[in-house]
């Protein structure tokens, strides 16, 4: 079906609000009489508190509160698992856990104040690596960790979190029916989102007595629940305000520093503004977790996965609270399948406490981990097989029908003809153009993410459409993609839709931003809204009895009956676990033997995807988790020792640079299946986690070097290379 | 949001009233043209100046001139200006190289090639916030008295993080300083000290007014940049080859290594072994072998430092074969690893 303005590549239209600096951040509000709120933080990783001296700090002017723990009520916070002071109390548990914060007229007397706070410590034994965190006689960071709001059961060891499992067959079984059982262990890096706005807010409270909340948070009714309980307020007393959010990338969906702002609002009676330094953000914000992952895989001759067993240790720090999900554990876990048919198989993921900083979620939480170890252990295999490793693949893809361990039977399987058309496009099968250039290819699949959502579109006087939305957008243009359905469905031009940020106080809920789930669950709250108003404007055009007129005249023939054309639609989307989208990648990179220095060359990336509604957006989507995904494999690292990060600014901690990012072939296989408006699908997390093992597994293509920790830094390879000089 | 601590700032028109108001001001003063690594270094409280003398104002500072006995290129002339300069970039390519490498495209638009020249050393345990050396112990470099990279050791190892300096003192440059009592032109090496914190050999009130290039009359240049990013990141190893030529004969030589020690590190020995010789792929190897003697990285910056020694070999070979023009193929100017 041809479309009118789905499917068109229409620009952002907050671009230039954005880039001018005109749009107004939860860091830029300010309110008459507002202050600034700063935290100290502990320069230990795991200590007694024995003593707080706050009186210098008080004393100094302009400070107009200094708290600690013991002036806030004893409340645990979290997103699913409650074992977070919202200052420490007695204890700290990592190097930037918060300690005290401070009230102060401008920042730079917040600052000074902290700097008058004197704590005196005790240091208690620590302990940092997953591996070793969960051995006998480990430190214990909790003592009782099952007693948390939230925990879950099943603990095998003080210091695990949680456990998450996915099961299919009998796997020892599955092993002892194989011909050949290979196993290799990986281990991935702490890494941050690198979203250049840091987590900020500003909180206040009204003349009703009401809690105005501006947060960097892209949940707005999750946040108001959790501020609630943090607060320990009736949720009506609670208003979030939406504002841009300055990128996410899954790390904005805590309540971070917002209670501490409110008790400092309540304590000097004013409007609390707190903003993270960058440091702070990678000192404590809640990066990706790093991981250590073992796959054992049982092959048969002919080259078939018969079972697979996997075992990964997420190292998650201090705390489990910045994870939302039930499991208290990382959904990506269940990537450990790949993209193949496996029958026997368990994956067994533990999160693990350790006195470092606490991780939460990062762009399709879990897979990017997961899946490096995955692609990297199929290319291992093939090469112990000498099966050339597409083919490998090719004989393991997954196939319409088959169960994945989360219990879905999957339909529109389109794995094959996304990993032919990659192949294709990135001359896979021709002769490499050189000595020292490899090929290497990677898998994933994705769901599509669910969720609920508000919409309400409203016909205005003047004939155009406003749409209500209570969605933030994080950056991804978003609420363009919700206008193009809107004017879609209603025949209107683009710009005589218009999009009206709603607040907390407008619906009575949201499940709002993550999970690749804004095109479908917002967009299907905005379409059937749409389609519910274009109905009302049909009857009404039918009682004015002129076909031709126009959306202001049946607009204010409604008026004058006093009504307004207005139509609401709460959209509910289940696990819609059937269909899911399939990425294949294929690096070409180029290793310099004397250096160990990876050039990607190409980079090819093919995606199974639904209608797509935005191309620009789209391919934003594509390329953003791309590079991200490239930072990953190569570069980023927060560099800690003993819980120390020494990467604290973004000097230090490496994201890509524009030099960096290689040409890139992109491929789309549209398939109009998808649950979402006009049978779209999912792409935000798409992208991200095939890139890594793709240039792996080119890596070890070109020079016969297999990295097994991220990032691959030259100085791996070359050190790589003179092992394999060594021993030849 | 780091915040500058409160600082004054004076602007002299002219360099002399610069040098007097260093003079003025003694320890509390410093100077500032670009600021591109003052002041996110004042933000980290690693400079607590409370006067700020800014050479933005002095127009006698910019611009890059050529006359017969060679090129002038004023201190506070953007690294961008010294990249896109004509003339620069044909008798000094290896210049034009390093200045065009500092940083990001934004950072030298600010930045100078006097600052670069003047660049703060850098290590991992001193480029840091306030709070985290705190929390480590301070160094010795700024508020403590320890070195954490060597401890026991008595002096800092903070790496010369300059990616134009050992080009200039490969190209045999000199630089004119402006003192309150009076101004003396010294070659580069004469610049710098084998020190960590103070790694400057200039008194205090010193401008660095100009730089002095010699005529480029038969020398070529290379120059070769380490680092993990294709921008933005400091070298942690620069390899700076000058050489003059007679057909493949070498005349003279000089090979000048950055980010490997506290200054500028020249390899003297493999300098000398490069003259009156054919430049031959064997030559070139055992050269290399002998440039990466004198190269002592520790591990205080990016990479680990035996990659960054055996890089340094690497990059010697590199850099000669560039100058020699035996490269095979690609003329890349950087290695980003």
């Amino acid at each position: 079906m041809a479309h009118r303005i789905v499917g068109k590549p229409i620009g952002r239209l907050d671009g230039i609000e954005k880039v001018s600096g005109e749009a107004r951040y939860s860091g830029d509000v300010m309110l008459p009489g507002l202050v600034w709120g700063k935290a100290l933080r502990s320069p230990l990783p795991h200590a007694r508190i024995l003593r707080i001296d706050t009186s210098k700090a008080k004393a100094l002017a302009g400070v107009l509160a200094v708290l600690t723990a013991r002036d806030l009520p004893d409340i645990l916070v979290g997103r699913r698992m409650f074992d977070m002071p919202l200052l420490a109390r007695d204890r700290v548990r990592f190097i930037g856990e918060r300690v005290a914060v401070v009230a102060a007229l401008d920042p730079d007397i917040a600052e000074e104040a902290l700097a008058l706070i004197d704590v005196e410590y005790e240091d208690l034994p620590a302990v940092f690596d997953p591996v070793e965190a969960i051995k006998d006689g480990a430190p214990i960071l909790h003592e009782n960790p099952g007693a948390y709001d939230g925990a879950p059961s099943e603990r095998p060891h003080p210091n695990v979190q949680s456990v998450l499992r996915f099961k299919l067959g009998d796997v020892e079984a599955g092993f002892r029916a194989s011909d050949r059982v290979f196993e290799h262990t990986f281990r991935t890096q702490l890494d941050h989102q690198g979203y250049l706005e840091p987590h900020a807010g500003v909180v206040g409270i009204d003349e009703d007595g009401r809690v105005q909340v501006w947060a960097s948070n892209k949940m707005p009714f999750r946040l108001k629940e959790l501020l609630s309980q943090a607060l320990q307020l009736p949720p009506a007393q609670i208003r979030v305000n939406l504002t841009p959010i300055g990128g996410d990338f899954g790390g904005k969906g805590s309540v971070m520093d917002l209670p501490l702002a409110y008790h400092l609002a309540r304590a000097t009676g004013r409007p609390v503004k707190m903003v993270m330094r960058y440091t702070e953000e990678l000192m404590a914000g809640n990066p990706r977790h790093p991981a250590v992952i073992t796959m054992r895989t049982g092959v048969s001759k002919d080259g078939r996965i018969v079972a697979r067993r996997v075992k990964a240790l997420f190292n998650s720090g201090a705390y489990a609270a910045f994870k939302p999900a039930p499991s208290v554990n990382l959904g990506g876990t269940g990537m450990g399948a790949g993209v193949y048919r496996i029958s026997h198989l368990l994956i067994e993921a533990f999160c693990v406490y350790s006195n470092n900083i606490p991780c939460g979620h990062a762009r399709s939480p879990g897979e990017p981990q997961m899946v490096f170890a995955g692609e990297s252990h199929m290319d291992m295999i093939a090469r112990e097989l000498s099966l050339d490793p597409a083919e490998f693949r090719r004989r393991n893809l997954l196939r319409d029908g088959d169960l994945l361990a989360n219990g879905h039977h999957l339909e529109h399987v389109r794995a094959s003809e996304t990993l032919e058309a990659a192949l294709k496009a990135s001359h896979w099968s021709e002769p490499k153009p050189g000595p020292w250039i490899g090929r290497g290819a990677a898998m994933t699949h994705r769901h599509i993410g669910v969720g609920f959502t508000n919409a309400r579109v409203r016909l205005e006087s003047d004939g155009t459409v406003t749409l209500l939305i209570a969605l933030p957008d994080t950056g991804t243009g978003a609420h363009l993609v919700l206008r193009q359905v809107v004017a879609e469905v209603l025949g209107l031009p683009l710009d005589e839709v218009e999009i009206e940020i709603a607040t907390t106080d407008d619906f009575t809920t949201d499940s709002g931003v993550g999970g690749s789930r804004v095109t479908h669950t917002g967009g299907r709250a905005a379409y059937h809204a749409a389609e519910k108003l274009k109905e009302q404007i049909q009857a009404e055009a039918a009682k004015l009895g002129e076909p031709a007129s126009s959306l202001s005249a049946i607009a204010q023939a409604a008026a004058r009956e006093g009504r307004t054309l207005e139509a609401s639609h709460f959209y509910d989307a289940k696990a819609h676990g059937a269909v899911t989208s399939f990425t294949a990648q294929v690096a070409e990179v180029a290793v310099d033997p004397a250096t160990g220095q990876v050039t990607v060359r190409h980079f090819t990336t093919a995606h199974d995807v639904g209608t797509i509604i935005n191309p620009i957006g789209h391919q934003g989507q594509i390329e953003g988790g791309l590079i991200q995904g490239l930072g990953f494999a190569l570069m980023e690292e927060m560099k800690t020792e003993d819980g120390q990060i020494s990467t604290l600014s973004l000097g230090d901690f490496k994201l890509p640079t524009i030099q960096d990012i290689p040409p890139l072939t992109t491929v789309l296989l549209e398939d109009a299946v998808g649950p979402g408006p006009f049978n779209a699908k999912a792409i935000g997390e798409g992208s991200i986690s095939a890139v890594a093992p793709a240039i792996a597994n080119a890596v070890a293509d070109a020079c016969g070097v297999r990295i097994l920790d991220l990032p691959i830094t030259a100085e791996k390879v070359y050190f790589g290379l003179k092992d394999t000089e060594r021993r030849s | 949001m780091i915040r500058l601590p409160p600082f004054t700032y004076l602007a002299p028109g002219t360099v002399d009233a610069a040098a007097r108001l260093m003079a003025e001001h003694g320890r509390d003063a410093m100077l500032v043209a670009g600021g591109t690594d003052l002041y996110p270094n004042m933000k980290r409280r690693q400079f607590e100046p409370k006067v700020l003398v800014g050479l933005r104002g002095i127009r006698e500072l910019r611009g890059v001139r050529g006359s017969a006995s060679g090129w002038t290129i004023g201190a506070a002339t953007t690294l961008s200006a010294v990249t896109a300069h004509p003339g620069i970039a044909r008798d000094f390519p290896a210049l034009a190289t390093a200045a065009g490498l500092v940083s990001s495209p934004q950072l030298q638009n600010m930045g100078t090639i006097g600052g670069n020249v003047c660049v703060d050393t850098r290590c991992n345990y001193y480029n840091q916030s306030y709070e985290w050396r705190k929390a480590i112990g301070f160094c010795m470099k700024k508020d403590g008295d320890i070195c954490l990279v060597a401890p026991g050791s008595s002096r800092c190892w903070a790496v010369s993080s300059s990616d134009t300096a050992p080009v200039l003192w490969a190209l045999g440059a000199r630089v004119r300083l402006i003192g309150a009592g009076g101004e003396r032109t010294v070659p580069m090496p004469a610049l710098y000290r084998d020190d960590g914190i103070e790694y400057l050999a200039k008194r205090p009130d010193e401008v660095v007014a100009d730089i002095l290039l010699p005529p480029a009359e038969g020398w070529r240049s290379a120059y070769l940049k380490l680092r993990r990013r294709g921008s933005f990141d400091f070298p942690v190893l620069g390899v700076a080859v000058a050489a003059r030529m007679d057909g493949d004969i070498v005349r003279d030589a000089r090979i000048v290594l950055g980010a490997v020690a506290s200054l500028p590190r020249p390899a003297e020995r493999a300098a000398a072994a490069l003259v009156g010789q054919r430049v031959t792929r064997e030559l070139i190897a055992r050269v290399a072998d002998l440039a990466a003697g004198p190269a002592k990285p520790l591990d205080n910056t990016d990479f680990t430092h035996p990659y960054r020694k055996k890089m340094t070999r690497v990059f010697v070979a590199r850099a000669l074969a560039a100058v020699a023009g035996l490269q095979n193929g690609s003329a890349a100017s950087e290695e980003v690893a």
